[in-house]
């Protein structure tokens, strides 16, 4: 089901994804590197809430609301909508939970390289602010109707 | 080890990447054949079409229909609900055309638009297209565009001498 477009939509400072794909590049290639599957159900869970409850309740994105404050980090250079970094969030929900489930029954081979899509996406959007899930939405949308 | 030497070399892919989509980025890639352009073959079309303009033979035709130009060239943004780039397109062709009236801006929504979409391969919004009235595609630009790119793209698509 498309959700409905609110005529207001949240917006979120643009820093908010990057800093979270920081951390997402970091806790990925950690639980890779020491192939912890423990570690990757942790980001699986962080995907989950963002993805699921908004990006509001975020975890990383609480994270990155904390260093703001602390290190007082000034307004939003720019804000953007919601929309596209809660779909890029789905999108690595699907991916690290589809990883996490292959590493789970013993594939790991399949698990690990799922999850290393999402390091290489994360890794981008941190460095360079491209977001692959983003430019996805779009795509997204002509999939979903495209099955109708 | 081995996974270190993994890790690296999806980094090093990423940034590869990184560096193909930045080249691409914003950059209008025109099909119309100039004049000047150092091809090294002979113009397939111009002195056979009818055409006001000299294209290579991609069409929309398409696209002309279900805009409906009211002028002669029609750039048509694809967006999405919630883009953010999408509207600094708008505003990069709003600039392009101020001052023109021979150019029209049309925005499709590609989830309202998925057959044109789809059969122009749009892959992200925004992706904008410059169209002729005449249903020939002049020129495509996926991401934020060039304004100056967009303004030699105008420039190299004025109309032919009848």
């Amino acid at each position: 089901m498309p959700e409905p477009t609110s005529p207001t939509p949240l917006m979120i400072d643009v820093r908010g994804p990057r800093f979270s794909a920081a951390l997402t590049f970091l806790v990925l290639a950690t639980a890779y590197l020491t192939q912890s599957a423990a570690v990757l159900a942790v980001q699986v869970v962080v995907f989950a809430v963002a993805a699921i409850a908004g990006l509001r309740w975020s975890p990383y994105g609480n994270v990155f609301r904390f260093v703001k404050r602390r290190f007082d980090l000034g307004p939003p250079p720019e804000t953007e909508p919601e929309a596209g970094p809660r779909f890029s969030q789905v999108m690595g929900l699907i991916f690290s939970g589809a990883g996490l489930a292959a590493v789970l029954v013993g594939a790991s081979t399949l698990g690990w390289g799922l999850v290393l899509v999402v390091v290489a996406l994360s890794g981008l959007l941190a460095a360079t602010g491209i977001c692959v899930g983003c430019e996805m939405y779009a795509v997204g949308q002509r999939l979903r109707g495209g099955t109708a | 080890m081995d996974r270190v030497l993994v890790l690296l070399f999806v980094i090093g892919a990423t940034a590869v990447f990184s560096a193909w989509w930045k080249a691409r980025d914003g950059r209008v890639r025109g099909t119309v054949d100039r004049p000047d352009a150092d091809h090294g073959r002979p113009d397939p079309v111009a002195g056979s079409s009818t055409s006001r303009w000299s294209t290579l033979p991609v069409e929309a035709a398409d696209l002309a229909a279900a805009v409906a130009p009211s002028t002669p060239l029609v750039f048509v943004e694809f967006t999405a609900p919630n883009c953010r780039p999408c509207v600094a397109t708008r505003e990069v062709l709003e600039r392009a055309v101020a001052g023109r009236d021979d150019v029209g801006i049309v925005a499709l929504d590609v989830a309202e638009a998925l057959d044109l979409a789809r059969s122009h391969r749009v892959m992200r919004a925004p992706t904008t297209l410059l169209i002729t009235d005449e249903g020939h595609l002049l020129g495509r630009v996926s991401g934020v565009p060039r304004e100056d790119e967009l303004l030699s793209l105008l420039d190299s698509t004025a109309p032919q001498p009848a």
